[in-house]
């Protein structure tokens, strides 16, 4: 068990040193060296990891307790995967800015919560990796600078702290609720007595899903960060909300069929509203920002099936696991490849970068033999028919959205002066193979047949089909008549809230200059009396003060030692 | 006498002789002042070190003279108040280590050393106290002897805050003289005691309600609560290291520390509750909490901010106390010790970001990471503390608050602690982000040891035990297990 407690330990600590390094200026350049490889221990540990590991520091935080169970094994493996890559990539994306160290100290630091917050078993521990993740992203977001950034930055902060106050109060509801931090009887308590502490939780970790309403920081922040984090923001950090989720909804115990049917409906509205916002953007890294909302909402589905224990709903849960795997490894990918593209230059070049974005493309539209087919297949064999059928119409969204995307990449012109290089495609081109393996090769053996059947292979085509139909036509009308997709600004509802605040404080800061608050006459009339006679302002004679001053430290002395020499004495 | 009845005398005796043996040194004599300041202190953080030791084995220490009509004065140690005095030992060290700093050069040092030994010397004796006359004489003497430093520069604005300070503060006084002297002729000569001393003296209900109001009316100017908070925020024009000890440990814990004395071995947390004061109180430290956030947010001055931030969080020990029940308890001593921490860091950086840089408003504070990296990374622990992110001290007490309120059946404290969260944050990262992120205007590039290695150790000191009590929290010697130990043992035993 030692080797076993060591990697578990190195998985968080790892990054962690190499923040410190980083941001000492003396080892600054070791730091930046390890940066890219700091996810590694994560891999060891899924490498030799067995289900049940477990370990507790009793001294650290509240009894800290790290371990590795199914699921945590699984979302272990594609967060890592993920982080390692995109380190990989944001040493080649950021060699020749000198301010690269910023960038990865708070890479690393977001690393550390995002690995640990998959070990934490027991409440304290996830929320505090939980805490140290979100907060270090902010510095992601602003790294590049500018208004928009800025903006962007402050929205996530929002949303943030938001997110935090809500997921504490929900865990120390839940705590209190279970009698104990532990994972395993967390969600027993919330089984019971759902209420306010199971909304502050969905609320809470639904910030980071990315829920519709509290989604506004996403796009803004996907688009605005460097590109390798955003690849990790979508990929890794989106997940960890719906990880929180899964670690402390009551699932497969209770039936809270209610809360199980809002989650559908709130996943099905983002899986079509995602879909409608991301086609009325321009720059492609907010169209995949709006397909991720999109594809949480599928996941959303998910979790609401299992948490409604719907029939079926013991499928749901392996389902959510593999989606989650098949949608991280891909939209990182995706994101990843956004820098690639914009590296490439040459005519072949263009088209290898074209090839990979198209299978990413298929792939996330779950197009037959893709991992979206098997992730899809998992899933819809949780959900009813209804279901089924409403969730392959939106994979005719994400097709339209995957159109819409390889339009944008393919068209645009290189950027000459983005830094292009082995460190880039490298990892880009492990991350395809891997999202296209991986998925295959960890599925139950049930859904690999089903998703290999004929039956389903036609299930899976249609609605792609019908989405690349309807992208024809969309450019078909589009050339005859001129017209073109609505441009809806990306953060959509967040921006007018972003706008109503300012409103609302220019507006309290006029009031403010106009009129405050006037006390009574009486109490203006006591407290002037209550000035002249006791604080009577007198002469600010410093040598009044100055004479006095001995008098005041012998009369002092004196109390205090007499009252000592009593002590003494007695 | 024996070692254990002389500790508590000698615990208060280094700072005491140290102070007068400052005020026989000259003014120029600043070597031999230093000295006797930081052997002052050291022995006293010893002094104490063997204490704790030695009621962590179950020791009992006690100096007991008599002294009129019955009266004794009282020292002696228990677990609750080694928590405190381990505190103010300790911080007094770092504070006075950073003030030499930040006055080497200034006028009047030997006025300030002697009157900040003697601060400390009273702040020591609350903590001892083992009656409530002998707390009310070490309290009063605390008043005084602060008063020479609040107004150290000597400015009309400081003379001006000295006043307010002496009104707030006297009045506060008066309040609880009045209440000892009732207490003496209600019941006699009384002692603090576990479990309560007052429970079965046989008082009317409501003679008990109106001692508890003025006694704790009396302390809680001093604990800054609403509406008794005045005086604090316009007390920061005192120089910072004096800013940093009474925000972290002298005056405004004194008052805390007062309050969870008198109403736990006073009258007893049971008698308390029975008697329906316990209600009221965590009303009043919640109203307190909120009062405090939403005004600090509109300060513009970094240190009016810190202060109504104090004001804030000071309440939260009176809220944990007074939600009634051990975990809440447990948050409420933890808070004790991570408060001054984070607090005293949060000044340090404040005194030498002024000193250093001549930052004294929040405007100015834009990239100021980068010529203070140091300073800066020290306060920024401090802010997420302040906020209760995890691992900083104050996520710790926030938590067990949090689980005292749902255990006491007292759930909308969770809306309290939720609201204070979004305000505290709402009022701290706005700074983080012009420190770390905006670009530096014109200025001098510091750097390297920044402000002087004085004044930027005991900020990285007092920063890195705010992380170290927070992410070692379960550690046997962390203030959270002494505050577990008080709790379960002489408050709920």
């Amino acid at each position: 068990m030692r080797g076993a407690e060591l990697l578990l330990v190195a998985t968080p600590v790892l990054p962690l040193v190499g923040a410190v390094l980083v941001l000492t200026r003396r080892t600054r350049q070791v730091g930046l060296a390890l940066a890219p490889w700091a996810a590694l221990p994560a891999l060891g540990l899924v490498a030799v990891a067995r289900p049940g590991w477990e370990m507790e520091l009793p001294w650290v935080l509240l009894g800290l307790r790290l371990g590795v169970d199914e699921l945590g094994w699984s979302w272990l493996l594609f967060t890592a995967l993920l982080w390692l890559a995109a380190g990989v990539y944001a040493s080649g994306y950021l060699a020749r800015s000198g301010e690269r160290h910023r960038f990865f100290a708070l890479f690393l630091l977001a690393m550390a919560g995002n690995l640990g917050l998959v070990l934490a078993r027991e409440a304290v521990g996830l929320y505090a990796f939980y805490a140290l993740m979100s907060f270090s992203t902010y510095g992601l977001v602003l790294y590049q600078g500018g208004a928009e950034a800025a903006r962007a930055a402050r929205v996530y902060m929002v949303l943030v702290v938001v997110s935090e106050v809500l997921v504490v109060v929900g865990l120390v509801a839940a705590v209190s609720l279970a009698g104990g931090s532990g994972l395993e009887v967390l969600a027993t308590g919330l089984g019971r007595e759902p209420g306010v502490a199971l909304a502050c939780l969905l609320a809470g970790f639904g910030v980071k899903v990315g829920v519709l309403g509290l989604h506004v920081w996403l796009p803004l922040a996907h688009s605005l960060a460097p590109t390798p984090a955003s690849a990790v923001l979508s990929g890794t950090m989106l997940k960890a909300g719906l990880l929180g989720w899964l670690r402390v909804f009551p699932l497969g115990g209770v039936r809270l069929a209610g809360w199980g049917a809002l989650l559908v409906a709130l996943g099905l509205m983002a899986a079509f509203i995602g879909v409608a916002l991301g086609l009325a953007q321009r720059r492609p890294k907010a169209v995949l920002a709006y397909s991720s909302v999109s594809q949480m909402g599928f996941l959303t589905v998910g979790v609401g099936l299992a948490l409604g224990a719907a029939p079926g709903a013991a499928q749901a849960l392996p389902a959510v696991a593999l989606y989650a795997l098949h949608h991280g490894l891909v939209k990182g990918g995706l994101f990843l490849g956004v820098g690639v593209a914009q590296a490439a230059s040459g005519r072949w070049q263009r088209r290898w970068v074209g090839l990979g974005f198209a299978v990413l493309g298929l792939s996330l539209a779950g197009a037959p033999l893709t991992s979206g087919a098997l992730a899809k297949v998992a899933l819809k064999g949780a959900a009813g028919e209804g279901l089924s059928l409403l969730l392959s119409v939106a994979a005719a969204g994400t097709t339209l959205l995957v159109v819409r995307l390889l339009w944008q990449v393919v068209a645009a012109p290189p950027e000459p002066i983005t830094p292009g290089g082995v460190r880039l495609w490298a990892p880009w081109a492990a991350l395809i193979v891997l999202s296209f393996s991986l998925a295959w090769g960890l599925a139950p053996r049930g859904v690999v047949a089903r998703a290999l059947s004929w039956s389903y292979a036609w299930a899976a085509l249609w609605p792609v089909l019908l989405g690349a139909l309807g992208a024809w036509a969309a450019w078909a009308v589009g050339q005859r008549t001129g017209a073109r997709l609505p441009e809806v600004p990306v953060g959509d509802v967040g921006l007018l809230a972003v706008r109503a605040a300012a409103q609302a404080r220019a507006a309290l800061r006029a009031h403010g200059t106009q009129a405050r608050w006037a006390p009574p006459a009486w109490w203006s009339a006591a407290k002037d009396l209550l000035r002249e006679r006791l604080l009577a302002p007198g002469p600010p004679d410093v040598e009044v003060y100055a004479s006095n001053w001995r008098a005041l430290e012998w009369a002092l002395l004196l109390l205090a030692c007499l009252l000592l020499s009593l002590l003494a004495g007695g | 006498m024996s070692w254990s009845t002389w500790l508590p005398v000698l615990v208060l005796a280094t700072s005491l002789v140290t102070g007068v043996a400052i005020f026989l040194l000259h003014e120029h004599q600043a070597r031999a002042r230093t000295a006797l300041n930081l052997a002052g202190a050291t022995l006293k953080v010893a002094l104490v070190a063997a204490m704790v030791g030695g009621v962590a084995r179950g020791h009992y220490y006690e100096t007991r003279v008599p002294l009129v009509g019955g009266v004794d004065l009282l020292l002696r140690s228990d677990a609750l108040s080694m928590l405190f005095a381990t505190l103010s030992a300790l911080l007094w060290l770092v504070t006075t280590v950073y003030a030499v700093g930040y006055l080497a050069g200034g006028p009047h040092q030997r006025r300030f050393f002697g009157f900040f030994s003697l601060c400390v010397t009273a702040t020591m004796g609350i903590a001892l106290a083992g009656n409530p006359l002998t707390f009310l004489l070490f309290y009063e003497l605390l008043t005084v002897s602060t008063w020479p430093l609040v107004v150290h520069v000597g400015t009309a604005e400081a003379m001006r805050a000295g006043r307010l300070y002496l009104a707030y503060t006297l009045g506060g006084g008066a309040l609880l003289f009045l209440g000892v002297a009732w207490l003496h002729a209600l019941v006699g000569p009384v002692e603090f005691l576990q479990g309560g001393a007052l429970a079965s003296r046989g008082l009317g209900p409501h003679t008990a309600r109106l001692l508890f109001t003025v006694l704790v009316g009396g302390l809680a100017v001093k604990a800054a609560l609403v509406p008794l908070h005045r005086w604090l925020p316009t007390a920061m024009v005192a120089p910072a290291p004096v800013s940093a000890l009474l925000h972290a440990v002298a005056v405004v814990k004194a008052g805390a520390f007062g309050i969870i004395r008198f109403s736990y071995e006073l009258f007893g947390i049971e008698y308390a509750r029975a008697l329906g004061v316990m209600g009221p109180l965590a009303v009043l430290a919640s109203l307190t909490i909120l009062y405090g956030s939403v005004r600090a947010l509109t300060q513009h001055n970094l240190k009016r901010r810190l202060a109504y931030s104090t004001v804030s969080q000071v309440s939260y020990i009176i809220l944990g106390l007074a939600l009634a029940g051990p975990v809440s308890t447990v948050g409420a001593l933890a808070h004790l010790v991570h408060q001054g921490l984070m607090k005293i860091t949060l000044f340090f950086c404040a005194g030498s970001l002024g000193k250093a840089l001549g930052v004294h408003d929040i405007d100015e504070l834009g990239g100021v990471g980068r010529r203070m990296p140091w300073t800066v990374a020290a306060f920024t622990v401090g802010c997420l503390g302040m906020m209760g992110v995890p691992p900083v001290a104050g996520f710790v007490t926030k938590w067990y608050l949090g689980l005292g309120a749902l255990e006491a059946g007292e759930p909308w404290v969770l809306g309290v602690l939720a609201a204070s969260t979004a305000l505290n944050a709402a009022y701290w990262l706005p700074l983080l982000r012009a420190a770390w992120f905006e670009e530096p205007g014109p200025g001098p590039t510091l750097g390297h040891l920044e402000g002087g290695l004085l004044l930027l150790l005991p900020a990285l000191v007092t920063a890195a035990l705010s992380l170290g009590v927070g992410l070692l929290a379960e550690a046997p010697w962390s203030p959270l297990s002494w505050a577990r130990r008080v709790a379960f043992r002489e408050f709920y035993p």
